[in-house]
C-alpha cells in the first residue's frame, strides 16, 4: 500500500465523491500485474513482435557481416581495438573487467558475440576518458548479469566523450547502465532489459532494475537507437544534464518510459513509448545541484498505449496509469506532431508540484534553498500544438493510492465537475493551480510574479482521431482568474471563505471556438533546437548537425 | 532456469545462518575442542592472472622503503614496495617512516578488520585541513589492509588476509593500487576485482557472505569527486581523493605500543609528517568513538545524534556530498545529484533536506517508505531501509554483502530520537 499525501486542494471536490468512489472503483485490482508464473527468459529482442523493436535489431549494414570487422549496425572495428574473445556461453566477468580497468584513454573495446554472464558491475573511471565500449549488435551481444547481486550492470564515472554501442544489458541488480557528471555520452543501438513483468518494489525486491539507460549529471548526452524494456522507474532517462538528444528510441514496459529531469536544451524526437505507466516525462524536481530545467522538446513521437499499473516508488510512483506524456514543475517546454494513441487516462498532464506537496505555506522552511536556486513550483510556457489524439482518456485510473490525478478523474467522469455532469475525460489535464496562485500574488515570496502567464499556456492545432465517439477534452483542475466570481455576486469561485483555493474542474473541447483553457491569443515562440557535441561532431536538428534539414527538424 | 536468482530476499537468507545449524560439528563449545575450531574454519584463497612483465623499478635495491616504484609502476607483488618489515604481514610493523594510525568511527566491509598505514616522503609534510582530507605531498601512500577476523569479538585472533589497498599520490593525482592476497605469503595486484565466499562469527552466530574486492575503477566509485558540470565546453574530469584521514576521524589517542598512548595528529606533528595543526586538540570538532561494541541505549541525545553524524559521514559521504568544504568549486561526490548529502560538516539545522529529513527520494523508493528520512519514524524511513538491504538497491552500495546491524540500529536510533514530524503524511 502506498503512503501519499493526503490532497488537501482537491479536498472539496473529493468530499463530495469520494462515497461514490468507493463504491465504484474496485476493479483496479485487477491492473496488477500477477507474478506467480514463472517467467521463462527468452534473451532475444527480436521475439518482440512489435515493429519498432524489430526494426532496431535488423542487420543495418550489408556490406560487413564478418565478425570481427563490425557491428550490426554497421560500426567498423578500429585496427587499434582491444578485442575481448569468448565463446557464447562464457562468464567474461574477470576477463571483461582486467580489459577495461587496464585500459587507458581512447581504448575501444570490442565485446564478443554472443551470450555471457557478468557476475560484477563494470565500472569506468575517469582513466578511461574516451573509450569506446562496442558490441557486435544490440541483440547480438548480450551482457546476463542476473548473477550479479548489487549495483549497477555498467556504471561510467566522471569520463567524457564515452560511446557505448551495439549491445545489450540484461537483468542488472540496479540499474542497467548509469553515466554520471560526464562529458560526451552516446549510447547508440544499446538495450537494458529485465524480462519479467513489472512487480512493485515491496512485492519482490530486486526482481526489475530501477533505470535502463541513465545518464544523469552530464553535458551532451546522446542516445538514439535504444532499447529500454522493464525499469521500475525511468527506461530511457536524462537527469540534471544540458544539451540533450533523445532519438529513435524504444521504451516498453518501464514506469516511465522516457524520461528528462532537471535538464535543459533537451530535444525528444522519433522516439516510440507503449506499455508504459507512463510514456513521456518531463520533471522538474527540487533540492538538486541542477536546480532547474528548461528548453525541452517533445516532437514527432509515438506514445501509446502507456497503460500499465504503476508499479514504481519514488517520484515516478505519482505517475496515473494510462498517461501518455506528463510534465511536472517545468518551465520552457513545447511538445508537438506527436501522435498520442489508446492512453486510458490523458494523453497530456500538465501539473505543478502544488499537486504533491500543497503545503504552501511551508514551502519557504521545505523548499527555500532550493527556490532561491531557481527552481519554482508552478509550471509554465508550455507550448503543445500539432499533436494527433486518437482514443485516450477512455478509462482513467481513479485509484486514490496509485494515482495522483484519481480525484480529478473521478470528478469529471461521474459530473462533480464545472458542468455538474458527467464529461468524457479531458485528453489533456492541467492542473492550473500554480497560475491562479501567481495570478493571485500569493506566490510573490518565491519571487513568482503576477504577468508571468501572459499568453504562455496554450494548446493549437490539435488533431482529433477519435472514433470512439468521445470528445477531445482539455480540462483545468482550478480556474486561473482570482477574480472570478459566481455570476451575479460577489462571492469568488476560485477560493472558498478561508482564501483556499477552489478546485472547480473546468472543461472544454480543445479547439472548439467556445474554449477557453490554454487558449492563447497569439502562438508562442517556438523553442530553439538542442546540439549535443562529442568527439566534435555536433548531432541533432541545431545548425551544423547531423540531422539539420530533415523532415522531423522542420516540423 | 533461474530468473529469481538475484533477488534480494535469497541473498538475505543466505546472510544469517544461525550458528545453531553448524552444531553438527561439534566445536563449538569448550577449550578442548579450540583447535577443531581453528581448523575447520577457512576461507580459500583465488588464483589471479597477472598481465605483462614486472617493471625493473619493481625490484628493490635496498630493505628501504622503495619510493621509485611507488611513484611510476603498479608492481606485480605488493612485497616489491617493501612496505612491511615482514613481508607476510601487512597487518603491523610498517617499515619506517610509516606509522600507523586508525579511525574513530569505520567505513563498515562486512565486518572486516582494517590495519591502516600512512607513508609520508623523508623531507616533506602533509598540512592540515579543517574538513577535508589532509594535504598530503606526492609519494604519499595510505595502506589499508583488510582481514576477515574468525570471530569478530577477538580480532586480535585467527584472521584472513584478504587484501591490501594502497593509495599513492603520484604525480598526476592519486591511484588506487589493490593487491590481493592470493595466498598466506604474498599480494598480488589484481586491477579485476574478486568475490571471495567467506564466513566470520559475529556476537555468536555465523555469517557467511562473499568477500568483495573491488576493481581498480571501483576504487574510484567511492574516491571520486566530479564536476557539476557549468556548461557544455566544461571538459574537467573527476579528482580522486583519499576519504578517511580527516581531522575528525584522527583527532583521538591511539596506542602505538611500548606504552606509547597519544593523540594520532600530535604523533604526525612529532613526527614531522604534519603541519598546521592546532595546538589545542580540543578546539577539532571530532567524530565520535563508534564500534560494534558499543551500546546504542546507553547514549544520551547529544552522544547519539555526534555517533550518527559520524557513522553517516564515512559510510556515505564520500559519495553524498557536494561543494561545502570541497577545495575545488562546483565539484560533488559521486552522489551528491541525488540531493542526499550528509558530511559530518554540514549544518542539519539550516539544511534538513540534505539530510533527507521529509525528503522524498529523487531516484528511487520502495513503497511504504515514502521519504528518506521521517523524524520519528525510522519504520517508515527510506535511508534505513536501503541500509538493511543486501545486493540490488542497498545502500551503500559496494564493498559490503552483509547487513551492518549495529549501524542500521544507530541510525534508525537517531532517526527515532528526532523531535517527531510526519512531513505532511497520513499513516
Amino acid at each position: 500500500m502506498k503512503i501519499t499525501n493526503q490532497l488537501k486542494l482537491a479536498a472539496a471536490v473529493a468530499a463530495g465523491i469520494t462515497l461514490v468512489g468507493c463504491g465504484s472503483s474496485s476493479s483496479s485490482d485487477d491492473k496488477t500485474p500477477k507474478t506467480d508464473e514463472p517467467f521463462e527468459r527468452i534473451m532475444s529482442m527480436a521475439a518482440n513482435k512489435t515493429q519498432a523493436v524489430v526494426d532496431l535489431t535488423t542487420i543495418k549494414n550489408s556490406t560487413c557481416f564478418n565478425v570481427g570487422e563490425c557491428s550490426a549496425s554497421g560500426y567498423t572495428f578500429p585496427q587499434d581495438a582491444i578485442f575481448v574473445t569468448a565463446t557464447d556461453g562464457d562468464d567474461i566477468t574477470n576477463l571483461l573487467l582486467a580489459t577495461i580497468n587496464d585500459a587507458g584513454a581512447d581504448a575501444v573495446i570490442v565485446l564478443p558475440k554472443g551470450t555471457f554472464s557478468v557476475t560484477k558491475p563494470i565500472a569506468i573511471s575517469a582513466s578511461q576518458t574516451g573509450l569506446t565500449l562496442v558490441g557486435h549488435g544490440i541483440d547480438q551481444t548480450k551482457l546476463d548479469f542476473i548473477d550479479s547481486v548489487a549495483d549497477d550492470g555498467i556504471k561510467v564515472s566522471g569520463a567524457n566523450n564515452v560511446v557505448l554501442r551495439d549491445f545489450s544489458v540484461y537483468e542488472a541488480a540496479k540499474n542497467g547502465i548509469k553515466v554520471d557528471q560526464a562529458n560526451g555520452v552516446h549510447f547508440n543501438y544499446v538495450a537494458t532489459i529485465w524480462e519479467n513483468p513489472l512487480t512493485p518494489e515491496a512485492e519482490e525486491p530486486g526482481l526489475n532494475g530501477i533505470y535502463g539507460l541513465y545518464p544523469v549529471g552530464s553535458q551532451n548526452v546522446l542516445v538514439e537507437n535504444s532499447y529500454s524494456k522493464g525499469s521500475s522507474d525511468a527506461g530511457i532517462y536524462v537527469g540534471q544534464t544540458s544539451n540533450i538528444v533523445v532519438r529513435h528510441n524504444v521504451a516498453e514496459h518501464n514506469v516511465a518510459g522516457i524520461e528528462i529531469e532537471n535538464s535543459s536544451n533537451a530535444d525528444v524526437y522519433d522516439n516510440i513509448a507503449f506499455d508504459n505507466t507512463g510514456g513521456l516525462l518531463i520533471f522538474d524536481l527540487d533540492g538538486l545541484d541542477k536546480a532547474f530545467g528548461s528548453n525541452i522538446r517533445l516532437f514527432n513521437n509515438h506514445s501509446y498505449s502507456n497503460n500499465l499499473a504503476n508499479a514504481g516508488s519514488g517520484f515516478v510512483g505519482y505517475v496515473p496509469q494510462g498517461t501518455g506524456a506528463l510534465v511536472l514543475a517545468s518551465d520552457g517546454v513545447e511538445i508537438f506532431n506527436n501522435q498520442f494513441d489508446d492512453n486510458d487516462g490523458q494523453a497530456i498532464a500538465l501539473t505543478s508540484y502544488f499537486l504533491i506537496d500543497d503545503d504552501v505555506e511551508n514551502y519557504g522552511t521545505k523548499y527555500g534553498e532550493t527556490i532561491l536556486d531557481g527552481w519554482t513550483p508552478i509550471i509554465n510556457n508550455i507550448y503543445i500544438h500539432d499533436n494527433a489524439y486518437k482514443n485516450n482518456a477512455s478509462d482513467p485510473d481513479t485509484n486514490q493510492e496509485t494515482s495522483l490525478l484519481a480525484q480529478v478523474s473521478l470528478g469529471y467522469i461521474l459530473g462533480q465537475n464545472f458542468t455538474g455532469a458527467a464529461v468524457d475525460h479531458p485528453a489533456v489535464v492541467y492542473d492550473g493551480i500554480g497560475e491562479l496562485l501567481t495570478n493571485a500574488n500569493a506566490l510573490a515570496a518565491m519571487g513568482i510574479n503576477p504577468g508571468i502567464y501572459d499568453n504562455t499556456m496554450c494548446i493549437e492545432n490539435s488533431i482529433n482521431q477519435n472514433d470512439n465517439g468521445a470528445d477531445l477534452n482539455i480540462g483545468s483542475v482550478y480556474g486561473t482568474n482570482p477574480m472570478e466570481v459566481i455570476p451575479e455576486t460577489t462571492t469568488p469561485i476560485n477560493f472558498d471563505e478561508n482564501s483556499l483555493p477552489t478546485p472547480t474542474l473546468r472543461i472544454g473541447q480543445i479547439d472548439s471556438e467556445s474554449n477557453t483553457l490554454m487558449k492563447c491569443d497569439s502562438s508562442p515562440t517556438r523553442l530553439t533546437p538542442s546540439v549535443v557535441t562529442i568527439n566534435g561532431e555536433k548531432y541533432g536538428c541545431g545548425s551544423g548537425c547531423d540531422d539539420e534539414g530533415t523532415a522531423t527538424c522542420n516540423l | 532456469m533461474k530468473p529469481l536468482s538475484h533477488l534480494k530476499p535469497l541473498a538475505w537468507s543466505s546472510v544469517i545462518v544461525v550458528s545453531s545449524l553448524l552444531s553438527a560439528c561439534g566445536s563449538e563449545s569448550g577449550g578442548d575442542n579450540a583447535v577443531d575450531k581453528k581448523e575447520s574454519w577457512k576461507i580459500n584463497y583465488q588464483e589471479v592472472t597477472l598481465v605483462g612483465n614486472n617493471p625493473d623499478v619493481c625490484t628493490p635495491v635496498s630493505s628501504e622503503v622503495n619510493w621509485d616504484a611507488l611513484l611510476e609502476a603498479n608492481c606485480h607483488n605488493l612485497s616489491d614496495y617493501n612496505l612491511f618489515l615482514d613481508p607476510k604481514d601487512p597487518t603491523s610493523n610498517p617499515q619506517a617512516p610509516g606509522l600507523p594510525y586508525k579511525l574513530n568511527t569505520q567505513l563498515f566491509t562486512d565486518y572486516s578488520s582494517k590495519y591502516r598505514f600512512i607513508f609520508v616522503p623523508p623531507t616533506k609534510t602533509a598540512t592540515y585541513s579543517d574538513h577535508e582530507v589532509m594535504n598530503f605531498p606526492v609519494g604519499s601512500v595510505l595502506v589499508k589492509t583488510f582481514t576477515v577476523p574468525q570471530d569478530t569479538a577477538d580480532r586480535n585472533g585467527t584472521e584472513h588476509v584478504m587484501e591490501t589497498r594502497l593509495l599513492i599520490h603520484r604525480t598526476d593525482g592519486w591511484e588506487a593500487v589493490p593487491y590481493y592476497w592470493s595466498s598466506e605469503t604474498n599480494a598480488q595486484y589484481l586491477s579485476y576485482g574478486a568475490s571471495i565466499p567467506a564466513t566470520t562469527t559475529h556476537k555468536g552466530k555465523t555469517l557467511t557472505f562473499n568477500y568483495g574486492v573491488p576493481t581498480k575503477n571501483e576504487c574510484t566509485n567511492c574516491h571520486t569527486i566530479s564536476p557539476i558540470r557549468q556548461s557544455p565546453d566544461d571538459d574537467r574530469v573527476s579528482i580522486f581523493k583519499p576519504i578517511g584521514p580527516k581531522a575528525r576521524f584522527l583527532n583521538w589517542d591511539y596506542d602505538y605500543g611500548s606504552g606509547e598512548v597519544k593523540n594520532q595528529l600530535a604523533k604526525w606533528e612529532e613526527a614531522g609528517i604534519l603541519t598546521g595543526a592546532p595546538a589545542d586538540k580540543s578546539i577539532i570538532d571530532t567524530a565520535a568513538n563508534f564500534d560494534n561494541n558499543v551500546d546504542i541505549s546507553t547514549l544520551n541525545a547529544d552522544e547519539l545524534n555526534l555517533a550518527a553524524r559520524s557513522y553517516l559521514d564515512i559510510n556515505c559521504a564520500h559519495c553524498h556530498r557536494s561543494n561545502l568544504t570541497l577545495e575545488e568549486p562546483n565539484y560533488s561526490g559521486p552522489a551528491g545529484d541525488s540531493g542526499l548529502r550528509l558530511e559530518f560538516n554540514r549544518d542539519i539545522s539550516a539544511d534538513e533536506r540534505s539530510f533527507g529529513i521529509c525528503k522524498k527520494a529523487v531516484a528511487s523508493g520502495a513503497d511504504g517508505y515514502p521519504l528518506d528520512v521521517i523524524p520519528g519514524r525510522s519504520d517508515k524511513s527510506f535511508l534505513p531501509y536501503r541500509m538493511n538491504l543486501v545486493g540490488g538497491n542497498m545502500m551503500p552500495e559496494l564493498g559490503r554483502d552483509s547487513i551492518h546491524t549495529e549501524g542500521v540500529a544507530l541510525v534508525k536510533a537517531w532517526i527515532d530520537n528526532m523531535e517527531p514530524n510526519d512531513c505532511g503524511l497520513t499513516f
